[in-house]
This record gives C-alpha cells, sequence and structure tokens, in this order.
C-alpha cells in the first residue's frame, strides 16, 4: 500500500466552486461552454515559470517574483485538477570552493555563504514522480579575497555580498517502498541568477568602471530513506551527492583601455549526508526541517502546503 | 580540581604575553584563543572556573587587563576548534576568537639608505645630502610615488631587461652586482661598457638596484636586469647617429625597456626611425625631459614613442629646471634623489651613495615601473602600458593646471595605482 495516499493527492476543499470554466449548474439560465477558457495545470505553470523567466531578464526582477508568488498561491484557488505541493522554503547554507583562474593558474580556496529564500511549486506527475519549479532571492557572500590580475588595473573582491534571485527545478522519485518506509531520488537544480557590482575607476583625466559579476549553479541528487511510523512525522536520512559550479567575470573598462577575466570556482567536496524531519501541523500544514554535512553544511526549513 | 598544572598568571601592567615562537605564515597564533567574558563576569573568577573545566588542556591562562579578555593557551595536542567550541558552550563566555595575525600592508626592504629615497616613500622624512652632510631636507609626507604600498604587490622579474643608454654602467657598484647583462659600447665599438662619467650607474641604481639585499639603496623594480648601452662619452655627450643605432641595438637584443636619460633640443629622422622601430618590437621608451626649464628635449618630445618624463621634488612641486610642453608625459620625483655613486677617478669606491638633481633621475624612476607593470600584466601592449601610467598620475598641479598641463603632463608617478588592487564593492 502507498502510505498515506491522502498527504499526497489532498483537494482544496470547495474549490470546484472556483474553477473558471467549470461544469453548468441546474439553474443556469446557458450552459457554459468550457473551450478556450482558462485553465491551469502542470503545464500551464511550466509555461508561466518560463514567461516571469524572459520578463525577469527584461524587466523588473522583484515585479515578476511577485507575479510568480502570486501565481503560486492562486493555483490551489483557481484549478481542481492540479494536485500539488507549496512550499515557502529557506536555507542557510556554507560551502568551502575552489578558485581555479582562467588560465588554470594557482588554486584558492575560500568559502561561500548564502541564505535562500523563497517558494516552490511541485505536483504529481504519477504515484510515484513529482516535480517542480521554484524562485527566490539569495544572499550570497564570500569571505576571502579575490583578485583579477589579467586586466588593465587589477580588481578584487572581499568579503563581498552578491545577492540574486535563484530559480530551481525539482524532481522526486518514490522508487520502493514498505511497509513504513520509501525509499526515494531526490533532484534538484538551482541556478542563481548572475548578480554583478561596480566601481567607478576614477583618475585625474580619465575614467572608468570596473565590474565583477557573479552566478553559480547547483545540483543535488539525494537517496532517502524515509520513515513514517507516526501519523504525521516523516524522518528522512541519506546520502547526498551535490555539485556547485560557479563564475565571477570580471570586466574593465578605462578610456580607450578595456579588460575581461572569468574565474570559476567550483566545491572541493561532492558527497554529503542528510537527515531531516517532517511534520505536519494542525492537519493544515507541514513543515520541514532537514540538514546537510560533509560536502557542506546547509540548514534547509520550509512550510509545506499540499492540495 | 584538575588545575594543578595550570600557571595562573595575573598581569598588572598591560604587558602582553609573548606566546610560544610563531610561524610568521600561520593565520593564527598556534595553541591561542582569546575570550570575551560577559559583561558581568569578573575574569579573575571567570578564568579560574574556565581552566578547571578545560582541565590539563590549558597550559597557560592569563588576563589581558587592557582589553579584560582571557588569553588562554592550549597544549599543542588540543584541538582549538574543539576547545573553542567547548568554551562558548560556557555561560560566562561572550565569543572566542583564535589570535589572527596581522601585518603591515607595506613592503619595506633592509637597504640602509632607504630613508634617504623619499621618491619611494615620503613620509616628510629628514634626508641629507651625505651622511656627514650638516645640511638636511625633508618634504611632504605622500610627495612619492607609493612604492611601499606597491610592492606588497610585486617587485618585479629577473626576466626584465631595462637598457641604459647613458655613459655605461659600473658593474663592480656593491648594489649593482650580480644586475647588469651584457651591452655594448657605441662610442669605441665594443662591448666595454663600463661608466667613466657616472651618470649611467647613477641612473641604473634608481631604476633596478639590488634591493632587500641589505646593502645600500633600493631600486623601484627590485629584480630586473640592467643593460648597459654606453652612447655618451665622458663628459656626458652623445650624437644622435650613435644613439639611433643604441636604441636598435637594443631593441634588437631583448631590452623590455628603454631609458634614456639624455637628450637634445633638435628633432631627426635618425632618432625618430629608431624609435618606430622599437616601439614596433613591443619595448617601451623612456626619456627624461631635460634640465634647461625650456621645451622638453630630443628623443623625449616624440610624443608617439616616448613616454617623456619631467622632474618633481619632495614637495610635489615640479623641478624649476624641468623642461615641459605638449609633449610631457608625466613627472616623477628628480630632485634630490638617491643614486649610487661613482667617480671613475675614484674607481676603488664602489659602496657610494649620493642625492642627485635633474630629469635624468626622475626618468628611471618610471623605466623601473614600466618594467614592473610589463612582468606582472605580460598580456597588456606597451602602448597600454604607456596610457596607463600615465592615467594613473597623481595631479600634482591641479591646483593651479587641473587635468593634463604643460608643466606635469598627467601628473606624478603613482606606482601604487598601476599595481595595487582596486575593491570592487
Amino acid at each position: 500500500m502507498y502510505p498515506k495516499p491522502d498527504r499526497f493527492h489532498r483537494k482544496y476543499p470547495g474549490a470546484e466552486g472556483f474553477r473558471p470554466g467549470g461544469p453548468a449548474t441546474v439553474g443556469d439560465s446557458k450552459s457554459v461552454d468550457n473551450k478556450g477558457l482558462w485553465r491551469f495545470g502542470p503545464e500551464r505553470a511550466l509555461i508561466d515559470f518560463f514567461l516571469v523567466l524572459y520578463y525577469i531578464h527584461n524587466m523588473n526582477a522583484k515585479f515578476c517574483l511577485v507575479v510568480l508568488l502570486m501565481a503560486l498561491v492562486s493555483f490551489p484557488l483557481l484549478t481542481v485538477d492540479l494536485d500539488g505541493t507549496v512550499v515557502l522554503r529557506s536555507s542557510l547554507n556554507s560551502i568551502a570552493i575552489e578558485y581555479a583562474g582562467a588560465e588554470g593558474g594557482e588554486e584558492m580556496t575560500d568559502t561561500l555563504n548564502y541564505i535562500t529564500m523563497g517558494v516552490s511549486f511541485s505536483t504529481d506527475i504519477t504515484e510515484s514522480l513529482k516535480v517542480g519549479i521554484g524562485a527566490g532571492y539569495s544572499l550570497k557572500k564570500y569571505t576571502g579575497p579575490l583578485y583579477f590580475e589579467q586586466l588593465p588595473l587589477s580588481l578584487m573582491i572581499e568579503d563581498q555580498s552578491f545577492n540574486s534571485m535563484y530559480f530551481s527545478l525539482l524532481g522526486d522519485y518514490r522508487f520502493f517502498y514498505v511497509q513504513n518506509f520509501s525509499f526515494n531520488l531526490s533532484a534538484e537544480v538551482n541556478y542563481f541568477k548572475l548578480f554583478e557590482i561596480n566601481r567607478e575607476l576614477s583618475f585625474p583625466v580619465v575614467s572608468g568602471e570596473g565590474t565583477v559579476q557573479n552566478s553559480f549553479l547547483t545540483g543535488t541528487l539525494d537517496l532517502l530513506i524515509k520513515f513514517d511510523q507516526v501519523e504525521g512525522l516523516t524522518i528522512f536520512a541519506g546520502p547526498e551527492l551535490h555539485l556547485l559550479s560557479g563564475r565571477f567575470k570580471a570586466l574593465e573598462t578605462l578610456e580607450d583601455l578595456s579588460g575581461e577575466e572569468s574565474v570559476t570556482f567550483r566545491q572541493d567536496r561532492f558527497f554529503a549526508l542528510l537527515a531531516g524531519v517532517q511534520v505536519e501541523v494542525l492537519g493544515l500544514f507541514e513543515v520541514k526541517v532537514e540538514a546537510k554535512f560533509l560536502s557542506h553544511f546547509s540548514i534547509r526549513g520550509g512550510v509545506i502546503y499540499e492540495f | 580540581m584538575r588545575c594543578r598544572n595550570i600557571v595562573l598568571f595575573l598581569i598588572a601592567g598591560g604587558l602582553l604575553w609573548a606566546g610560544p615562537s610563531p610561524d610568521p605564515e600561520a593565520p593564527y597564533v598556534p595553541h591561542e584563543l582569546i575570550v570575551k567574558l560577559q559583561p558581568d563576569a569578573s575574569p579573575v573568577a571567570a578564568g579560574t572556573a574556565l581552566t578547571a573545566g578545560l582541565g590539563d588542556r590549558v597550559t597557560v591562562l592569563q588576563v589581558e587587563p587592557t582589553l579584560n579578555y582571557l588569553v588562554i593557551t592550549f597544549d599543542p595536542a588540543v584541538s582549538l576548534r574543539e576547545a573553542r567550541e567547548d568554551l562558548l558552550r560556557d555561560p560566562a563566555v561572550r565569543d572566542v576568537s583564535y589570535n589572527y595575525r596581522a601585518r603591515i600592508h607595506d613592503t619595506i626592504p633592509d637597504d640602509p639608505y632607504l630613508h634617504q629615497q623619499y621618491a619611494l616613500n615620503n613620509s616628510g622624512q629628514e634626508f641629507y645630502a651625505y651622511p656627514e652632510d650638516e645640511e638636511s631636507y625633508r618634504g611632504t609626507s605622500g610627495a612619492d610615488i607609493k612604492a611601499f604600498s606597491a610592492w606588497d604587490w610585486y617587485t618585479g622579474s629577473a626576466d626584465t631587461i631595462i637598457a641604459i643608454l647613458d655613459t655605461g654602467i659600473c658593474a663592480e657598484h656593491e648594489d649593482l652586482e650580480g644586475k647588469v647583462v651584457q651591452g655594448y659600447n657605441f662610442i669605441e665599438d665594443s662591448f666595454e661598457t663600463s661608466d667613466d662619467n657616472g651618470h649611467g650607474t647613477f641612473v641604473a641604481s634608481i631604476a633596478a638596484a639590488s634591493t632587500h639585499n641589505g646593502v645600500g639603496m633600493a631600486g623601484v623594480n627590485w629584480h630586473a636586469k640592467l643593460m648597459p648601452i654606453k652612447v655618451a662619452d665622458s663628459d656626458g655627450y652623445a650624437d644622435y647617429k650613435s644613439l639611433a643605432l643604441a636604441i636598435r641595438y637594443a631593441a634588437d637584443n631583448g631590452a623590455d625597456i628603454l631609458n634614456i636619460s639624455l637628450g637634445g633640443p633638435n628633432p631627426s629622422f635618425i632618432l625618430e626611425d629608431a624609435l618606430e622601430n622599437a616601439l614596433a618590437k613591443n619595448v617601451i621608451i623612456v626619456a627624461s625631459s631635460g634640465n634647461t626649464a625650456t621645451n622638453v628635449d630630443y628623443p623625449a618630445a616624440y610624443d608617439k614613442y616616448c613616454l617623456a618624463v619631467g622632474a618633481s621634488d619632495e614637495n610635489d612641486r615640479i623641478a624649476e629646471y624641468s623642461n615641459y610642453g605638449y609633449s610631457l608625459d608625466l613627472v616623477a620625483p628628480g630632485d634630490k634623489v638617491l643614486g649610487a655613486f661613482y667617480d671613475p677617478r675614484l674607481p676603488e669606491i664602489l659602496d657610494g651613495y649620493a642625492l642627485g638633481s635633474g630629469t635624468s633621475y626622475a626618468a628611471p624612476l618610471v623605466a623601473g615601473t614600466a618594467g614592473l607593470v610589463k612582468a606582472y600584466k605580460p598580456f597588456l601592449t606597451n602602448s597600454e602600458i604607456i596610457l596607463l601610467i600615465k592615467y594613473t598620475a597623481d595631479d600634482i598641479n591641479a591646483e593651479y593646471f587641473p587635468g593634463v598641463d604643460l608643466y606635469a603632463g598627467y601628473g606624478r608617478l603613482n606606482l601604487y595605482q598601476l599595481i595595487g588592487p582596486y575593491p570592487v564593492e
């Protein structure tokens, strides 16, 4: 038996009453044609997500985030044939990283600390498979100094914050379960949007600008064993493959001089151990807390609403 | 109590405890933690309680009275990280820090006459023409090329060759030994390039004397090699044909930088062609503007090919003798600057130093700097380096002539602005 299927297929009570283009009720003066009216589903969510991505690149990022949040929150009110999960989530992460110069120069290490705050939406594709998307805002800080010396005038950053939006793709596949145990394979890819800081280079006769851009991508693949003995409580743990790849790009212009330098970085260890707990609160929503160790340190929390 | 091995030092004065012999490369003092207590905690009582809790892991405990911190030294076998975590769990402890190391941000070489070289770092120090001289000088703090700060980032490469087109170089001078590579003598058409005037030795030492060797003075470029190209005779005169041949020779024989601390008032295609040839070979040509308080001499006046350098003094004023004009690119300290002194009439004196004045001594500061930048950023072309040297100069006469002007060009050389990184935040 599938453990507690209701937690994965709960429907929003009375949601059908809000459904645009829903079935006509007795007493309606005219029938309603469903065709061509507004419908929501996973495919529409995906389209909206990419539309928002497009807008973010071309318009006001914060405005688009609000649109995305509103869209995600309003899904349960507007649909009846969409089962899914909305998670308000945040995390605190610390990862040791290694820099490698563009020309394979001396390797340097640093620590990347970042906090994420965002929302994700997942939907059940099958009984065993969930996919989702997410977005949010991240506060990132690189502790050590980093020098860009392949420019006409050297630039440096130290203890520098780069704050930007991030976007996520999520997947969860339950490939085996027995009694109160289930075995899941979870994957998550996060893209931390490019963020740049600038400095004016001002001299008595000429002026210019130095710019440092940062973006990175993380990917995780978790093998989770979930234990679901007590009503409303799930304990999970397992190994994780964690990958991080990022890049700094420094650009400089000074009158008729210009230069560009890229420095890539990655984490120095790939395997982590993950453990956490998910608790149902008042039968309305769930709270999930998890921690990761070894390759990096991470504490994550989330408030989960399923419909 | 397990504190029998603990020595509790309560220092009444402001003495700092001298810990185990430090490894200067370690990021913090080994085996040592500094504990900040809660505001209401008594250092003595808290220290005693803490040491009792930490047991025989602690070897020394002291109270730093001025800062009101506890300084704890642990047994070398103890993990400082674990000890720190243990301490942080104590309610009397507010914070625990490693005793991190800091270091000055200036790289100061140990050459004994460094204090005489206001051109490299001017703190307003007193300096003399000779050690026994009664007359002393004192400049304005900051009227220098910021070499100390720049050397923190780069001090040069032995692969850089600076050709000194002058009266030759005394390769036996104590601060030039091992620095001189083979050059050429265009006066006698030979490889004999010893200095029969002293000017070339003086100029060469400013550009690249052996530095941080406990001897004599510092060169702006610590490690560059010097190529003596003798084009001027013992009286200091050269002809344009020899100078043109010398420029071609240096460019064709591996010189990265050419320093020409001589010149004349007349232009000539002979010089121009030679300069064009050198520039095409990615050589940077630095020439002094002249000391007659008139228009810039040639070859410095060939703006297209040369960096023309005038002289400033210890107060960041333009030297009154420094030539000026539209082709002047920048100035560098050239008045009362220290250099290696060599008098061919006293050949046995190979450890002499003296102050000299003239645009001749400003140019090698720029030549040494160009050599630093070329080695530090080899991807830059000579034209780009020339632009950067000009762009980053300090506009020392901005009060009267803001921007590029006839008397200081772009301003006074600033080595740190060329080498040091610009924080982006």
